[in-house]
């Protein structure tokens, strides 16, 4: 399903995963006492394994890059070699070689100390930049396609803390550019949160999201709906998926609003309407006439 | 997902034909030094053009913009366009750029009105009105490339006029003239059609297939508007895209103001509701009506779910149809944004700069902070590979990267890494 339609298509994957050890929930599920509902950063790991080997089996020709949002920062841990060609196909390392060197990156992460001096005490706390791991992962999959690479192209990002409003407009920025470049952005959260943000980028580029949490069901999601490619999405009903909510924010006092008035310089939104003569907030654009 | 469509397979004819025609511009690569030898500049120009696009819009990032914009398109169809001086014909390039460039328009204007009017016989037909909508724009200017007669540039602008006079003032009224012919066929006095379109605030914008007309130079400079004679046709393409960015505010003709919008929500209908024969899927937030928007083509739906796959773009912004509240979504905004927030330009990475890099960060130096590419440190590949360095967060970019970065992207992964650092996590 992976783009197996005959050997000349392939297909790219980006995977964004997030692997910060939370030691609030982590620490106990690791422990034992909640461990088996299936969220713990271990099982995250090992179902994602097993979705990586199944990918790559499918398909030699597909490229596959594993970035890590870890502790604020952003890792490159895994990435297809491009150069060893024979006879025009690609020749990939064993899959058990991949998951290998996946894990033990991972480890190597997690294990090395914060590189920020700064940053000890704030950065294990702060939120995972979800917006700059997609934008690595565009810069990448931008690459692939100066060459004569016409697959099939994907991100896919397995969440596990939520994103904020505070991301949202660098994360418009990538979804439009992802929109352009016919990448659709596919995510799964595994945090209680729920994340208007990825709901909105799964709707504009045509992936799926979706909240788990209950135990043991990742691993059967990501076999069965995240290895649908493009092409047998029209034909394939993904289950329930709500309308999606866009909402909108004023600029002044990040209220939801169902009405408010935009700059005409700017297209900023902001929820009372000035006096005569005032001045935007945003632009400094001066209004003399207030509709 | 992509596939390639008509359009398609026309520009790689198109560019197929014009490889039979000039098999290599090979006295472009040539450049004369400061000692007055020959150079060979293997790419140099475009990576040096690239460069100056990027730094010339951060310099015009601190202007404030006309973002909501109501252009008519006049198209020359005279017999001119028929002369096969671009390959195949100047008919066919110019209407492949104009599909082009009515998609980018709508990107970068999401809240922007176009409109074509087309000029042949002397006379100027109105092929579409002011909407939001690029692809019946597309398929309107598909289905009338007939050229015949000659262009007339004064029944143009009092076409255009008599619809652009009526609009609300925070908008800019602009008109994009393309021309192929060399004479105008008019009336009476274009002067005064001129003067009529600037006391209107109307601005006049010309871009020339052939040559430059002493009236058409004269028209933009009265205007206020942009006047370019195309060298070539990948010049001709910049020319026209160059008018896709909103245009700096005009602070006399256009009265910057806060507009009120809705931003209706989505319902399903209910399946007794009463309205269910008329009524739309959104609700008006001011009147609670329900709305039907832009009610489409068949013909247009499905060029829509080939072209673009969210159909939603294409159904807001609308207008209530009871009490004429403009109806937006947040992501037609939202994409506007880029313009308030711009990533800064890139430096040239210098060697210099990577010895007062400490030992980890000479260590990342090696790759591309983006993408991961590996740089090659003899310098071998050119300057597509050339790094460059973030001016904030001190990230090396390949040129690449640096060029998606700043033109589609519009975020700097760095920057947005350090900016995550100082959101605490609210859960």
């Amino acid at each position: 399903m992976l783009g197996v339609r005959g050997s000349g298509t392939s297909s790219a994957l980006v995977i964004l995963v997030e692997t910060s050890i939370d030691e609030n929930s982590d620490g106990e599920r690791m422990e034992g006492t909640s461990s088996d509902d299936g969220l713990g950063i271990m099982h995250t790991l090992r179902d994602l394994v097993l979705f990586i080997s199944c990918y790559l089996a499918l398909n030699l020709q597909n490229d596959l890059v594993v970035l890590a949002l870890h502790n604020g920062d952003c890792h490159y841990l895994y990435e297809s070699p491009k150069s060893k060609l024979r006879r025009g196909v690609r020749v990939q390392p064993p899959v058990s070689d991949v998951c290998k060197e996946i894990i033990t990156r991972i480890f190597r992460i997690s294990s090395s100390p914060l590189q920020s001096p700064s940053g000890d005490a704030s950065s294990s706390g702060s939120e995972s930049p979800l917006a700059a791991g997609l934008s690595m992962a565009l810069c990448h999959i931008q690459r692939l396609g100066t060459g004569s690479f016409r697959g099939l192209r994907r991100i896919f990002c397995l969440l596990r803390s939520p994103v904020s409003q505070r991301q949202y407009i660098p994360m418009m920025n990538v979804i439009f550019a992802a929109q352009q470049a016919f990448v659709t952005i596919d995510s799964y959260s595994l945090c209680d949160m729920h994340s208007d943000i990825l709901e909105q980028a799964a709707n504009m580029t045509n992936g799926l999201h979706r909240k788990l949490q209950k135990d043991g069901e990742l691993g059967q999601h990501l076999l069965t709906f995240s290895s649908w490619s493009q092409t047998c999405r029209h034909s394939l009903l993904p289950g329930k998926q709500c309308g999606v909510d866009f909402k909108t924010f004023c600029f002044c006092h990040k209220k939801t609003l169902q009405r408010g008035f935009v700059c005409s310089a700017c297209l900023s939104i902001s929820c009372v309407a000035l006096k005569t003569g005032g001045d935007c907030m945003t632009c400094a654009a001066n209004f003399d006439t207030c509709s | 997902m992509y596939e390639p469509d008509d359009e398609d397979l026309a520009a790689e004819e198109q560019a197929a034909s014009l490889k039979v025609a000039c098999p290599e511009r090979t006295w472009e690569d040539l450049e004369e030094d400061e000692t007055g030898r020959l150079r060979i500049t293997h790419g140099d120009k475009q990576y040096r053009e690239k460069r100056r696009k990027i730094a010339m819009a951060a310099a015009n990032s601190h202007v404030c913009k006309g973002m909501i914009r109501f252009l008519y398109v006049v198209v020359d169809l005279s017999q001119a366009v028929n002369e096969a001086d671009m390959r195949p014909s100047r008919l066919a390039v110019v209407s492949g750029i104009l599909y082009k460039f009515f998609r980018e328009y709508f990107n970068q204007n999401p809240l922007s009105q176009l409109g074509l009017v087309v000029t042949r016989n002397g006379i100027a037909e109105r092929l579409t009105e002011l909407s939001g909508s690029p692809e019946s724009h597309i398929t309107a200017l598909k289905e009338n490339l007939e050229a015949a007669g000659d262009m007339s540039i004064q029944n143009s602008l009092e076409q255009v006029q008599s619809s652009l006079a009526q609009l609300p003032t925070y908008g800019t009224r602009e008109v994009l003239f393309v021309v192929s012919a060399l004479s105008s066929c008019d009336p009476g006095n274009v002067h005064t059609a001129i003067a009529a379109a600037k006391s209107a605030n109307i601005r006049v914008s010309v871009v020339s297939v052939a040559a430059e007309l002493h009236i058409c130079r004269r028209m933009t400079e009265e205007t206020g508007g942009m006047f370019g004679v195309s060298q070539s046709q990948h010049h001709l393409e910049d020319l026209l895209m160059a008018h896709a960015p909103p245009p700096p505010l005009n602070e006399q003709a256009t009265k910057a103001s806060l507009v009120e919008m809705g931003f209706p929500q989505k319902r399903p209908l209910d399946k007794g509701a009463f309205f269910s024969g008329r009524g739309g899927e959104y609700v008006c937030p001011r009147c609670a009506s329900r709305v039907e928007v832009n009610p489409t083509h068949p013909k247009f739906v499905e060029n829509i779910k080939i072209n673009n796959p969210v159909t939603f773009l294409q159904e807001l912004p609308a207008q209530c149809s009871v009490c004429s509240l403009t109806l937006v979504s947040s992501p037609h905004l939202a994409r506007s944004y880029h313009h308030l927030f711009p990533v800064a330009p890139f430096e040239v990475h210098r060697p210099v700069i990577m010895q007062e890099l400490n030992d980890a960060a000479k260590l990342d130096a090696t790759n591309c902070f983006a993408c991961n590419l590996k740089f090659d440190r003899s310098g071998a590949r050119g300057n597509d590979d050339a790094p460059s360095v973030c001016p904030r967060c001190k990230k090396i970019y390949c040129f690449q990267c640096d060029v998606f970065i700043h033109e589609k992207l519009h975020n700097c992964p760095g920057c947005e890494i350090d900016k995550a650092k100082g959101y605490k996590n609210s859960a």
